[in-house]
């Protein structure tokens, strides 16, 4: 899929772990684990909101689009 | 779900005596193909009357009895079907498949059974133009509808595991 999920880049610079993050936005680890390995097929704006103001970052810092080859 | 119960109970029973009912069809159309003297009782069957046990009466009744013997299957795939939905299995591969495999069972029943006895009939010489409710339309609609389920299951089940993945 050519949206890349940034989420472990995000969660080393911020120090925070992934079972914490789970644990904050109320979700289960699986789910979040979904996310970080790019599984997911859609992303909730509330889910990302929740990850925005967690990780105090942007939307963009999260994801990016990379064209397939 | 209690008409899930209730249908699942009429399907099994319906079931059960088809399958007793199996052995004895075989036996009796088995001994009617291989004897040659004549037969005196008439045969009713899909809605022909044989009174001359000839050679087309013979492929007609191999014909039919091969049709029962295609819905039974289509029958025993139902009651499978149903136990899945008991089992609150609904959006899965089985489900599609045994969809699929029902709606064409129920095209080759309307095929099996309808063709030889049309032939039967002509042979006979019985040629007439019906027009109305006809049984051989009904079952193929019946097995495309079957097939048009198994899509919509097919459809569903990709829905789901998009809700699924969406966090």
């Amino acid at each position: 899929m050519p949206i890349i999920v940034n989420l472990d880049v995000m969660l080393a610079k911020k120090k925070m772990r992934s079972n914490e993050l789970a644990e904050r936005m109320g979700i289960t680890t699986a789910n979040l684990s979904i996310l970080k390995t790019g599984k997911a097929k859609a992303i909730r704006f509330s889910t990302l909101e929740l990850i925005c103001e967690i990780l105090e970052c942007q939307p963009g810092d999260i994801m990016e689009f990379v064209k397939d080859k | 779900m209690i008409k899930l119960y209730l249908l699942k109970a009429i399907i099994d029973f319906v079931w059960i005596i088809a399958l007793i009912s199996v052995p004895f069809l075989l036996i009796f159309v088995g001994y009617l193909l291989i004897i040659n003297e004549p037969f005196d009782v008439p045969i009713n069957m899909n809605g022909i009357k044989i009174t001359v046990l000839d050679l087309n009466a013979k492929i007609a009744l191999f014909f039919v009895t091969l049709s029962y013997l295609l819905l039974l299957h289509g029958l025993y795939l139902i009651k499978k079907l149903l136990r899945l939905f008991q089992l609150k299995i609904i959006f899965d591969n089985k489900i599609i498949f045994y969809f699929n495999r029902i709606g064409n069972l129920f095209i080759l029943f309307g095929f099996v059974s309808g063709i030889p006895a049309f032939f039967y009939k002509v042979a006979q010489g019985e040629i007439k133009i019906e027009i109305g409710a006809n049984p051989f339309l009904y079952l193929i609609s019946l097995g495309l509808f079957f097939t048009v389920l198994a899509e919509v299951f097919k459809m569903g089940k990709q829905l789901k595991e998009e809700n699924e993945l969406t966090i």
